[in-house]
């Protein structure tokens, strides 16, 4: 059973600092350090494993499974670049295995793109971002995990082209290539269920 | 172009909302605590196993000693079937 998480909030220079030494540590076995690591940046890892998910125990299920495999990959942390973007690539892979192993999602519902964002448009309130975000995703489901994956990262994550490709694993030329056709798909998509 | 002009100010809406956030660091521990010992060095039947296994050794190799000093033919035979059964 999960409970919430703790916010950990440290400046970023000093978490940094803190990530590397807890890194370096974890990495020779030492579990305090990765707990503390876990600490630090489940939240973070949370955010991003929401668009990959909208059930919440299906959620709290692949937040753990990045953290174990973190700790399973760390022979692979060369601690040259920040702890959290290491782990977001992780992170990233993990959420496109599940898209992946799952292929297409069943959505049960047609959603009303135009009508649900004149709702939530000029509503500021929680309420109506879960609404936006339940629509997002689930027209998304209904495109093939690559494209649903550079589309979130790109739309809903706000990642540029270079940041898609060191999380990916992609070259810039194949991110470019892969939204452009995403794009396409969307767009095709949405103006099927335009009304006349 | 309405849908379209609709999808990003979905996407802007979207991009407010919350999300959970489950605190994993016990789960993550006991899975990883799980994981720690190496599955190939477990004995699959428990201790009574590990103890039925050794004495099956013993007994093959006390039977291959005995084979080697006296060349008998019941014991090499208990000595290859105990072999071939390992």
């Amino acid at each position: 059973m999960t409970g919430p998480a703790r916010d950990i909030a440290l400046p970023a220079d000093s978490r940094d600092a803190a990530d590397e030494l807890d890194a370096g540590r974890a990495a020779r076995g030492d579990g305090d350090a990765f707990t503390r690591l876990i600490e630090r940046h489940q939240a973070a890892v949370a955010r991003w494993m929401w668009r990959f998910t909208r059930d919440r125990d299906e959620h709290a299920e692949l937040v753990q499974e990045v953290f174990v495999a973190a700790w399973e990959s760390f022979g692979s942390y060369r601690g040259d670049g920040r702890f959290g973007g290491w782990l977001q690539r992780i992170a990233v892979r993990t959420g496109y295995d599940l898209w992946r192993r799952r292929r297409r999602e069943r959505v049960e519902f047609e959603p009303d793109v135009a009508a649900v964002a004149d709702r939530v448009t000029h509503d500021p309130s929680p309420a109506a971002a879960v609404e936006a975000a339940e629509t997002v995703h689930a027209l998304l489901a209904r495109l093939a995990p690559r494209d649903r994956l550079v589309l979130t990262l790109l739309h809903l994550d706000g990642l540029t082209v270079d940041e898609i490709a060191a999380v990916t694993g992609w070259s810039r030329s194949m991110v470019k290539v892969q939204a452009w056709r995403a794009r396409g798909k969307l767009r095709r998509l949405l103006e099927a269920g335009e009304p006349a | 172009m309405k849908r379209l002009e609709a999808w990003e100010r979905l996407v802007a809406a979207a991009r407010r909302g919350p999300a959970p956030a489950p605190d994993v660091t016990a789960a993550v521990r006991s899975r990883l605590a799980v994981r720690a010992a190496p599955a190939g060095h477990r004995w699959p039947l428990g201790f009574a196993g590990a103890c039925a296994s050794l004495a099956l050794v013993v007994g093959v190799l006390g039977c291959q000693a005995w084979s080697a000093l006296n060349e008998g033919w019941l014991a090499w035979l208990l000595g290859v079937s105990g072999g071939w059964v390992l």
